[in-house]
This record gives structure tokens, C-alpha cells and sequence, in this order.
């Protein structure tokens, strides 16, 4: 977790900062003002591949009295970016989403945009004009403003600025200094008045060259509205301490595999608002604590309210629902099997309802918040321990340890406890189990909502075990060739994709067809069996019998016992890493074979048994092969106990991947008996 | 090709009030291979003039199981154009009884800019999210059109797996009005009528049975019967057109591009110093093509008629941006000052696109590029691209009809076709296998015409990162790393790319033991393997002629000796030509393929010849040696 707590950094920084303020750390272009010296600007050492750099990045924000007798947010950005490359043309499409919620409306004011270029050794400017910034309709509560430079071409210097105006005090910008192109200065000012009470998230890798914090008196004008009668006008005064952030040379940052989001790893800024303290009133707590957050989330309509309504609506449909059930747990199996086989999940990662329960119900559509509300809703109708529980999916990055930062969680299960055992219940997809979740949750805290005691619950990928056993059986037919018989369980998450993939059109037809040409060689795939396929309940089986035959015009036959299950790639292709590794579960990869010697042959050479350990006791890879007269047998098992791994592991993990694939594609020799 | 329509029977006294939803109602030949069936789908469309037209559309869907879910949701698209006057829409269960109701309000307004950077289309989306099936969904809705470009078209059976039941397609139009129609891959007629000062023509069709695609087969398009619309005269914001043949819809076209060629007087400057010095046409047409890439980019802005009318060349050398349209009408007005004839090329841009209809002129295609006819020669250019060799016309735009347009109207014309030999990819490969079996190589590949359109891509529209990334996951190698790429390339009509990589691969070769196995065809294994289906129905479609030649010496450890060596191998059918050899001395190994094949369709009764064709590849490129160690 790199989430670190603001104050501690503050004092330290604080301290320093104040004693070497200086001519370097003041930013290093003048806005508007573009000469020809500017167009040598490179990312130089930081990045010499970058299509394009961020030469500066400027944002500061305020509080500013309204009209309406509150406060807006007044956020300038401008920022000056240099084409380096035609690769690098997407940056000059810029985008500014603005939120709306009724009558309040976020919006951008005075925006300027000039691209500049340099003709003949001297500079051209190139202005933006009005009629091509465009307003794009995304949703309900969300518009985007988009614009694109003009006069594009490599080496082209473009800045822009705006003011973007909010009535939501909790819309405080947040601020990246990093992002997908190298940035060569990077700052950000919030002039916090004292009456406004935020808390600061910083996270990222990387330092700060300014962090300081600076103090002042400002008159505050504000104006509430008289309605009949005449407006009013306030003034008063109060400190407003001045934040100022900077980074320099920072550089870009870029996604890898097995990540659970890139945004875990940006150095960013965010702020939480915590409370109000206006001169002579009483403090006012806006973030609460993990207990006013349960409380808040279980009253609120838009979440809990209906939970511990009688909910008489179910009354007679619950009894159909839960017939022939004996004892709670079947009660809870049949309940939960009812929401995930006749609803539509329509979307996932909300946190609200979107329509009360009662037409959740009707509807047999909506989120999987809707969904799993509704699930809670109903067991705790049929009296069975039920709570709501919010988490945050591995898309979306993690929760925050301390605060009850409520933005931070996008989704929510249900944790049932029946005869004192824990489950947890997510109805939202039509292949998963009883007791499962899908493996987008294991994404560390999490947060049981409960009326007495609410608590963390961690949905650590390190507790999901992904196992796989697969045994194959090969005999010699009557013929010249070789009979198999093929039958694995997969790991659940295996399953789940396979059962989501044979639903669409042809899927079990392509999943034939794939098997056939998936193997190397002569293989004959037949009877193929998908146990409980239609059974999410169930652990799927798969099973199918296979024809080899030996080519009989050489005297050896070479045979890889792995047959079409060996790794036959990397999976950690990039050679370095500078992030941790999140794979989504711990893997046990068991393989077995066994098999009569074909008739005719003689084993003329057997791969070696070996076994290798990772990180001593965080796994191993085992390939054992041994023979007699007639057999061989044959297990590989590839056992991980972690899912997470420092960069620092990436090594031994790709070196240890890297010999599983060798291994696994080594060969038996048979040699036609003379 | 089996014909698509032999159990077509029409039934025109089908009632639409009479109707009832209940599935059991659906005949089991309507379900055999079926997701879902249109039980019914109409659409009155009555023209009222020119330019004003009322549109209604009823469609009744069953959703047999979840694959034919896209059909359960309903989107509707409006515009500046088009405005929906009303939508509704409901739900049945299988026995017919209704469940649920829906009204215009209830649906979702989405905005349908994508990738553009604006586009005033968008969508009302809404969707019943049913899961018990099979459902029943039914969907009405009015729409009220000012401004025609041009009619959807009548296509009963829409993809494959989904059987239609009873489709029915009218137009009402005023008695003088002429209605342009054309029937593809049928024959299907309609019923004319009169009354009044109205006709009306009704087209109707019962019972159709689902059809599947196949891979390799042909698009949708040349598959489904389906039937054209188009007007003749129309109007719409204003400009007024007739489209009866391709000499009027040209000459339309050309007068939304009217006085939309002016070049600011800075440009035409730069465009005299350019190319007054050169002599040769041809040197001016390149010279300015690559001002105009140099200077433009593509950018997507669709609004009012700006599906047809192209922004006028002054806004391009203003913003130097545009899209197909802008950059194509820009680049002939910078051709017209330098004294050239620069024409416009309307076009469908894709590899899986349907072909241009020439014998019915209505408005088709995606895209546009220009020409420049040189006699008997012609200059095609692709204006949206900064890289693009002037002259080349690839997978993109390639081998296809179009529609060139100039003051006399437009004409049907052809792109370019390439051959096995001009789509070339040739290359030499010197590599080292280590003790260890691991795999050091110096791979040269020249790539020529279509082969050279990816490591175009990677040279010149990739950053750096992206490179790299793409090159350490384009191989089919166990470990391995590409850690130098160098590229080269020569523009031309026929452009080149001579590409360099550095290869470092962990066990490439499996060390059993004592004995060694190495593929010695190292890139290029054939990897088609096609699923012996019992019965083939449609033609194998292969696109395009490509050349495939690998030279390569691999260096190996000393000490062994050959175990298993494969045979030569050499196949010359219609499929295609394909030979392979290799040899093995005591340090190295070398391997020798030659591959081609030419773009051709073959009837489904090749079909079992073809996958023994590729099995044969798939086997002899995978196939190994195996050498042992001397003892």
C-alpha cells in the first residue's frame, strides 16, 4: 500500500522547504510568453523515446464567495505541452469532464488555447477560435468540453487555460503529477481557509522538490439571496493557508500486466472534505468515521433504508422462493440462486441504488448494487443474518486503511452468517457459485455495514486458491495407435470464463473445434463431456477421449507427456518491472499422466525428474517421470502460494515461468523395437 | 453457392393485428440453428417530399436463448436530420402474456461522438434486461426525417443464427415520386398500389430460416437477400440533388464541394515554390502529397451534412486538420493551383467491408480519397495518413470499386490489386543455439506492397514503448526478447520495408537428455488449422495474394548428430505453392521456405481439400529436428 498519511510528510517537508526557497524552485517557463529558445525543450534524460513532454503544469485552487451565500471552488489549470513526435499528436486533444446534478453545474470560463510553432526562426501563433470547442452530452450528470489543437506539427509548442468553476465543495481537484507523457514540472496551490476542513492523500514513488505551506489573512465577500426581499451581503475575514506542491522531471508512467490499476502506482494529490469550523460556530464533521459511515450507508434510501423495512411485498414470493428449503443455509442457497438466475446485472461498480427494492424486484434488472441489496434485503426477510458489504474492485484501485473515505468504494456484496460460518455472496454473474466472489473483489479492505458493529474484512488475492487437476490416461488400442482419455477439474475462475464463453452463439461447437486444433499433432478429440456445465453450483468438469497415432514410417516417436497443457509462453514478457505485481489469485496446477508404452516401442529416453522451489517457500514446480516395462507415469504441478509480488520478485517469478515452459515442452523418446 | 432463398415462400395475407406472441406460434424450422427470430419486422416509410419523410417501424422479437440477447435491447438513432416522435416498446413471456411496458422517457440518450471529435448523431438505447426464455420483445417507432440523403435498406434476415418469420417493407410515396429499387442476392418484388395521388409499394417475405457464417466465408452482405432504396430527387438543409445515376449523384456531390477549394494566399505561395522548378507532373503531385502530410492530420468533426460535404481547404490550412473529406478536398485544390487535376474518390476504407453497388447509384462507402489520372496511369492517395506511399493503395482501400467524382458527374472506377509477388515478405535469419538451447538472431526481413503495411505501422505510427511492446509479443517463442529494431523504408508505389531485429530466445531449442530438438523454422509457422466441418456452404474466401520466402542458419552446439531430420517438402495445388527443405551439417542447420498464395475463392466442395492443405502446413512447419549427442 503506498498511501501515505499527509501530516507526517507535511511537518518534515515543511521545515526544509521554508529554508531553501529559491530561484529553482519557481516555475521554469513564463505562461504566454513563447520564444524560439523554447523550442529545444526535449523530456532529454528523463525519456529521449517521448512523443511528447508536459513542459509545465500549473493548477491552483480556491474558495470564493458566491451569490448564493456559500462558496464555489475556482480551479485555474494552464499547461504548456511540446509535440515531439507524430506519435504524440493525441495530446493535443484535450478533454475537461464537468459534473452536473440538476441546476448545479460545474463549468470551464475563459479558455484559451494557442498553438505555437516555429516558422523561419520565428515564432507563429495559432489560436483556438471559439467555434471549435465542442460540448458533448455524455450522461445524465456528467459533460465533456473537447477542443483540439490547431496547426499541429512535430515540434510544436501548445498551452492552454481555463477556469473551471464548481458549486461541489467535495469536488476539490484532485492533482497527477504524473500521467502518460513525461512532465518537467509539475505544481499545484489550494488556498485552504481555515473554515474548510480537508484531509490531503498524496500517493506515488515519487518525491516532492516543494512542499510548503504558507499563511494569510483574505476578506471573504459572499451574497445570500433575499428572495422578496433585498440580498444580502457578508464579508469577513479568516487565514487561509496556502499549499503549494511540486514535482520536477517526473517521469512517465505506463501500465504492465498483472496489474490491478495503473492508478495505484500515479503520484497524486487528492483531498477528502472532513469538516466546517466558521469563526464562533460549532465544528461540523462532514467524513465522519467507519461508524457514522455504516449508519449513514444502512439509513439512507439510496442504499440500506429498505433493508430492515418489513418489506411485506416479499411476503408471498419468498415462500415460493424458499420452498422445500430445510434449515437456513439451504433457505440462503435457494434465495441467492433465485437473484443470480432471473436478474440482469446491467452494469457493474455502483455503489447506490438505482431504483428502490421494490421495483429492483419487479424490474428483475439493475446493478449489482441493486442486486445484492435486494439479495440482503431478502434474507433478512426470511430472518437470516445478512449485511451489505462495500468494497472497491481491483479496476478501481484500493480503499483507504484509516479514513472512511466512502468515494473510494464502487460495489457491494452480501456476507450472510448462517450456524456461525461467513459467506460472502455476489449475485450479480450468472456463473458464480454460492459463497464465491468473482476475483475483481479481492482487492484488499472491504467494509461489512452492520448496525451494531460495523468492521473491515479483507478480499485478499492472496486467499484465493486457483486450482486446477487434470489427469490423462493413455492406452494402446487394437489398432497401431494409442486410446486417451482426458478429464480435468479446472479452478473456479477457469470455470467461469468457460462457462461464460460456451453461452454465446456456438460455444460449445468453437469449444470442440478448439480443442481439436489446439492440439499439436494427430489427435482425434471425441465424446465430449462438460460436467454441470449449467450447475454454477457445481465445480465444472471436463472430459473427452483422444486418439494419437504414431507415425509408423520413422522408428522413433517423440511425445511430450504436457500434450497440448503445457505453458507454452511467458506470461512475464517485459524484461523489467518498477511496480509490484498483483496476479489475481495463487495458483496449484496439477497434471498427471499415465500411460501404456505403444506397442512396438521402447522408451529410448525420458525427460529428467527435476524439481524447482520459488523463493524457497513461496512455491514450487515439480516435473516427475518415472517407467517400468509397460508404463509410464508422468505428474507436473506448478504450486504458487502468492498472488502479490514486490518488483523486486520479478525476476525469479519470470525465471521461474520461464523454466516451466522449457520444462514442460521436453520430450519423451520411443524407439520402434527392432 | 446454395442459394440462401430456396424455402422462401411469400404469404402476403400475414395480419399484423391477428397477431399473438406466443412462442409456441414459431414453426421449427424457424429454430433450427436460430438464437432469435424476428417474428415480425415493418416499416412504412411514407416520403412526402423531396426532402420530408415519416418513418414507422414495428418489430416483434423472440430471444430464444442468450446469444440472441442483442436482439432483446432496442437503440434508435437521430440527429439533425432525423427526430424520434415517439418509442414504445414491451415485454412478453413465452406463452404470450405481457410483462413489462416501456415509453420514450424511460430510455437512455447516449451520445454517439466515439472517436470523432464531435458528432451531433446520438441514440436512445433501452434495454429489458429479461433472462427467462425465450422472451417475446415488441417495439414500435415514429420518426420524422427532413433532409433525405438516402433509405435503409431491407435486409429480412439480419445475421446469422437469427430466422425471420415475417418481414414487411412499404413506401408510400407521392404518384409523380420515383422509387429506385434494387433486389440483391433475390429476386424480391413489390406490390404496387394506387390510390389518390399516392402509390404504394409493399415488399413482403415469410419464413426464412437461419443461416450461419462460416469462417473464411463471405460477408453478411453478399450472403443475405436484401433489397436497396433510393431516391431520386431529394433535398436536404437546403441543397437540392438528383441521385438516378452516377453522373447526377456526382454532379450533387460536386456541388456541395463548390468554391470549397479556395487556398488562403500563403499556401498558394508555398505550393508555387514547391513545384514551379519541377517538370515532371508526377514529381508534383509526390512533393505536394508530402506538404499535405506533413502539414495535416486527421481529425473527425461530423455535423449538419457533414457526412457529405467536405470543410472547405481554407479551415484545412487554418487548423491543419480535416477529416477524409477536408484532407482529400484540400489536397486537390493544393494540386489545382500547381496546374493538376486532383479528383475525389468516395470509397468503403476496410479490410471487411461490403463491395460498391455500381449498378445502383446511391450513396454508399466510409471514406474518401483522391486521385490523380496520369494517362493511362493513376496516382491514388490516401490523404488521412502522414506516412502512406503516394501511390499505394493497400488492405485498406485496395482492390475495390469506388466512385471517382468530377464535374461531369462520377464514374465507376477501380483501386489497384496486388499480386503474390508485390505483397512479399522476405527473410534471412542468422542465428547461434547455445549449449544451454538458448537462441541468439539476427532476423532481416524485407516486406513489400500489403506484407509491408504492419511493420509500417510498428516504424511509423508507434511510439518507442509501444515497438518494443509490440515486437516481445508478436512471436510464437517460449522466453524471449527482441532488444534492437532498426527499420528502413523506400515510398513508392509498391513501398518497402527493411526491417532489422535482434532476437535473444531463452530454450529455444528443448534439451531432452542427449538429444536436442529444434524447429528450424523459427517465425513463420502456419497456424491456420481448419475445424473438417461435415458441410461446407459457402465459398473459402482468401483476399489477399501474399509471397513468404525464410532463409535460415542456425548455428548448433558440437557434438551431435542428427536423429530426425524432416523431409523436404514441396506442394504445388490451387491452394497455393509451398516448399520447404532443410539440411544439417556438424555446426549448423539450414532451412529454406518458400510460400504463396493468391487471392482466390474456392466452392465449398474444395473445402476437404483445403484443410488437408493447411494441415499439411501446419505439420511440416512445426515439424522438428532432433539431434543427438555423439557418443
Amino acid at each position: 500500500m503506498t498511501i501515505h498519511n499527509y501530516p507526517c510528510i507535511v511537518v518534515c517537508c515543511c521545515i526544509l522547504a521554508s529554508m531553501t526557497v529559491s530561484a529553482q524552485d519557481k516555475i521554469p517557463v513564463k505562461f504566454g510568453k513563447v520564444t524560439p529558445a523554447d523550442f529545444v525543450v526535449t523530456a532529454g534524460g528523463l525519456d529521449s523515446s517521448a512523443d511528447a513532454v508536459v513542459v509545465a503544469d500549473y493548477g491552483t485552487s480556491e474558495f470564493v464567495g458566491n451569490v448564493k451565500g456559500w462558496f464555489t471552488l475556482e480551479f485555474h489549470h494552464t499547461r504548456r505541452i511540446r509535440i515531439l513526435k507524430r506519435a504524440g499528436f493525441d495530446a493535443a486533444n484535450i478533454t475537461i469532464p464537468l459534473f452536473t446534478a440538476g441546476n448545479d453545474v460545474e463549468k470551464v470560463d475563459g479558455l484559451h488555447a494557442s498553438t505555437y510553432t516555429l516558422e523561419n526562426g520565428k515564432v507563429v501563433e495559432t489560436k483556438l477560435d471559439s467555434k471549435s470547442i465542442f460540448t458533448d452530452k455524455i450522461s445524465k450528470n456528467w459533460i465533456e468540453e473537447k477542443f483540439t489543437f490547431p496547426a499541429l506539427k512535430e515540434g510544436a509548442i501548445l498551452e492552454y487555460s481555463y477556469t473551471q468553476t464548481s458549486p461541489f465543495l467535495k469536488n476539490l481537484q484532485p492533482w497527477e503529477f504524473q500521467g502518460e507523457y513525461p512532465c518537467l514540472w509539475s505544481e499545484y496551490q489550494v488556498d485552504m481557509p481555515d473554515f474548510f476542513k480537508y484531509v490531503t492523500l498524496s500517493q506515488g514513488y515519487l518525491p516532492f522538490k516543494v512542499n510548503t505551506r504558507d499563511t494569510r489573512q483574505v476578506n471573504f465577500h459572499m451574497t445570500e439571496p433575499g428572495g422578496a426581499d433585498r440580498d444580502e451581503q457578508f464579508t469577513f475575514d479568516d487565514n487561509v493557508v496556502t499549499h503549494r506542491w511540486v514535482m520536477s522531471n517526473v517521469p512517465a508512467l505506463k501500465e504492465e500486466p498483472f496489474t490491478t490499476t495503473i492508478d495505484n502506482y500515479v503520484s497524486k494529490i487528492e483531498f477528502q472534505l472532513s469538516a466546517y469550523k466558521f469563526p464562533n460556530m460549532p465544528y461540523e464533521d462532514k467524513m465522519g468515521s467507519w461508524i457514522s459511515l455504516s449508519e449513514g450507508l444502512l439509513k439512507d434510501d439510496d442504499f440500506g433504508g429498505d433493508l430492515f423495512r418489513n418489506n411485506s411485498w416479499l411476503d408471498d414470493d419468498m415462500k415460493t422462493i424458499t420452498k422445500g428449503a430445510t434449515g437456513n443455509l439451504e433457505k440462503a442457497r435457494q434465495i441467492y440462486a433465485y437473484v443470480r438466475d432471473n436478474f440482469t446485472c446491467t452494469s457493474h461498480g455502483s455503489l447506490w441504488l438505482s431504483n428502490p427494492l421494490k421495483t429492483v424486484y419487479k424490474n428483475k434488472n439493475g446493478s449489482e448494487a441493486d442486486l445484492n441489496l435486494l439479495l440482503t434485503a431478502m434474507l433478512i426477510h426470511e430472518k437470516i443474518q445478512a449485511d451489505p458489504v462495500i468494497l472497491s474492485t481491483r479496476a478501481n484501485g484500493f480503499t483507504h486503511p484509516l479514513y472512511p473515505l466512502l468515494s473510494r468504494f464502487n460495489y457491494v456484496i452480501t456476507r450472510a452468517t448462517i450456524d456461525s460460518t461467513v459467506y460472502s455472496l455476489d449475485a450479480s454473474e450468472s456463473w458464480l457459485a454460492f459463497g464465491h466472489l468473482p476475483s475483481r473483489c479481492y482487492n484488499g479492505g472491504a467494509r461489512v455495514l452492520n448496525k451494531e458493529r460495523p468492521y473491515a474484512a479483507v478480499l485478499d488475492a492472496d486467499s484465493m486458491m486457483e486450482g486446477k487437476t487434470t489427469l490423462v490416461f493413455i492406452t494402446n488400442d487394437d489398432k497401431e495407435g494409442l486410446a486417451g482419455h482426458y478429464q480435468s477439474l479446472p479452478g473456479y475462475v477457469e470455470s467461469c470464463d468457460l462457462r461464460e464463453s460456451l453461452k454465446k452463439e456456438h460455444g460449445e461447437k468453437e469449444y470442440m473445434k478448439k480443442l481439436q486444433t489446439g492440439y499439436s499433432g494427430d489427435a482425434v478429440v471425441s465424446n465430449l463431456m462438460l460436467d454441470s456445465l449449467k450447475l454454477p453450483d457445481q465445480p465444472l468438469g471436463v472430459e473427452y477421449d483422444f486418439k494419437l497415432t504414431p507415425d509408423t514410417t520413422t522408428d522413433i516417436y517423440y511425445f511430450n507427456p504436457m500434450m497440448g497443457e503445457a505453458h507454452k509462453e511467458n506470461p512475464f514478457k517485459a524484461a523489467e518491472r518498477t511496480y509490484p505485481v498483483e496476479m489475481p489469485y495463487t495458483m496449484d496446477e496439477t497434471y498427471t499422466m499415465n500411460m501404456e508404452i505403444p506397442k512396438g516401442y521402447m522408451v529410448d529416453e525420458l525427460p529428467k525428474s527435476a524439481k524447482v522451489l520459488f523463493n524457497s517457500d513461496e512455491g514450487f514446480f515439480e516435473y516427475l517421470i518415472i517407467k517400468d516395462d509397460q508404463r509410464i507415469q508422468f505428474r507436473s504441478r506448478i504450486k504458487l502460494m502468492k498472488a502479490n509480488y514486490k518488483p523486486e520478485d520479478y525476476n525469479t517469478l519470470r525465471d521461474f515461468f520461464a523454466y516451466v515452459v522449457k520444462k514442460q515442452s521436453e520430450q519423451i523418446v520411443f524407439k520402434k523395437i527392432k | 453457392m446454395k442459394s440462401i432463398l430456396s424455402c422462401l415462400l411469400l404469404a402476403v395475407s400475414f395480419s399484423l393485428t391477428a397477431q399473438s406472441y406466443n412462442v409456441a406460434l414459431i414453426p421449427d424450422s424457424l429454430k433450427k440453428d436460430a438464437r432469435a427470430v424476428v417474428r415480425e419486422e415493418e416499416y412504412i416509410l411514407e416520403i412526402k417530399s423531396p426532402g420530408k419523410a415519416v418513418s414507422k417501424e414495428h418489430d416483434i422479437y423472440t430471444v430464444l436463448k442468450e446469444a440472441g440477447d442483442a436482439l432483446g435491447g432496442y437503440s434508435s438513432r437521430y440527429d439533425k436530420f432525423i427526430s424520434i416522435n415517439s418509442i414504445s416498446g414491451s415485454l412478453y413471456d413465452s406463452t404470450g402474456k405481457e410483462l413489462k411496458r416501456m415509453k420514450k422517457k424511460d430510455m437512455e440518450d447516449v451520445s454517439a461522438v466515439g472517436q470523432n471529435l464531435m458528432d451531433d448523431e446520438r441514440y436512445k438505447e433501452y434495454n429489458f434486461y429479461c433472462r427467462i426464455y425465450p422472451y417475446t420483445v415488441d417495439y414500435q417507432e415514429e420518426k420524422d426525417i427532413d433532409g433525405i440523403q438516402g433509405f435503409e435498406d431491407w435486409t429480412p434476415l439480419y445475421n446469422s443464427g437469427i430466422s425471420t418469420q415475417h418481414s414487411k417493407y412499404v413506401i408510400i410515396a407521392p404518384k409523380e415520386y420515383q422509387v429506385r429499387y434494387k433486389p440483391v442476392n433475390c429476386n424480391f418484388q413489390p406490390v404496387i398500389t394506387e390510390s389518390g395521388d399516392k402509390k404504394t409499394y409493399t415488399w413482403e417475405v415469410s419464413n426464412l430460416p437461419a443461416h450461419t457464417t462460416e469462417s473464411y466465408g463471405p460477408v453478411w452482405s453478399e450472403i443475405a437477400p436484401h433489397v436497396l432504396f433510393a431516391p431520386s430527387d431529394f433535398e436536404a438543409q437546403g441543397y437540392k440533388g438528383n441521385m438516378s445515376s452516377w453522373e447526377n449523384y456526382g454532379k450533387f456531390i460536386n456541388q456541395l464541394r463548390q468554391g470549397r477549394d479556395v487556398l488562403p494566399e500563403d499556401i498558394k505561395k508555398k505550393v508555387h515554390e514547391l513545384t514551379d522548378n519541377l517538370k515532371d507532373p508526377r514529381e508534383k503531385v509526390y512533393v505536394l502529397y508530402d506538404f499535405l502530410q506533413k502539414n495535416t492530420h486527421y481529425i473527425s468533426v461530423q455535423l449538419g451534412i457533414g457526412g457529405w460535404q467536405p470543410f472547405p481547404a481554407d479551415y484545412v490550412a487554418a487548423k491543419r486538420y480535416g477529416d477524409c473529406k477536408a484532407l482529400s478536398n484540400y489536397m486537390i485544390a493544393l494540386l489545382k493551383e500547381a496546374g493538376i487535376t486532383g479528383k475525389y474518390v468516395e470509397i468503403w476504407g476496410g479490410r471487411d467491408v461490403p463491395d460498391w453497388v455500381d449498378d445502383f447509384s446511391f450513396s454508399q462507402g466510409n471514406h474518401v480519397i483522391s486521385c490523380v489520372p496520369m494517362g493511362k496511369d493513376t496516382i491514388w492517395l490516401e490523404c488521412t495518413s502522414q506516412t502512406e506511399s503516394p501511390g499505394f493503395m493497400g488492405s485498406f482501400t485496395g482492390n475495390r470499386k469506388a466512385v471517382l467524382i468530377d464535374e461531369d458527374g462520377g464514374h465507376i472506377v477501380r483501386t489497384p490489386v496486388y499480386s503474390a509477388a508485390d505483397n512479399l515478405q522476405c527473410r534471412i535469419v542468422d542465428a547461434t543455439i547455445g549449449d544451454e538451447g538458448n537462441l541468439d538472431a539476427e532476423v532481416d526481413t524485407k516486406y513489400t506492397g500489403i506484407s509491408q503495411e504492419y511493420p509500417h505501422d510498428l516504424a511509423d505510427e508507434y511510439s518507442a514503448d509501444d515497438r518494443t511492446k509490440a515486437l516481445n509479443e508478436l512471436f510464437n517463442l517460449p522466453t524471449y526478447k527482441v532488444d534492437k529494431s532498426r527499420y528502413e523504408e523506400q515510398k513508392g508505389a509498391i513501398p518497402i520495408v527493411k526491417e532489422n531485429l535482434h532476437v535473444i530466445c531463452q530454450n529455444y531449442a528443448t534439451i531432452s537428455g542427449r538429444r536436442l530438438f529444434i524447429n528450424p523454422n523459427l517465425i513463420d509457422r502456419s497456424s491456420r488449422r481448419l475445424p473438417a466441418d461435415s458441410v461446407r456452404h459457402y465459398d473459402f474466401v482468401e483476399k489477399y495474394s501474399f509471397t513468404h520466402i525464410d532463409s535460415i542458419t542456425i548455428k548448433i552446439p558440437l557434438g551431435y548428430q542428427p536423429e530426425a531430420v524432416p523431409q523436404d517438402i514441396a506442394i504445388d495445388c490451387k491452394f497455393g505453392k509451398y516448399n520447404a527443405a532443410v539440411r544439417v551439417t556438424p555446426d549448423k542447420i539450414i532451412y529454406y521456405r518458400r510460400y504463396e498464395e493468391s487471392k482466390s475463392r474456392f466452392p465449398p466442395s474444395d473445402y476437404p481439400d483445403l484443410v488437408k492443405f493447411y494441415e499439411r502446413l501446419y505439420k511440416a512447419d512445426n515439424s522438428r529436428i532432433v539431434l543427438v549427442k555423439k557418443t
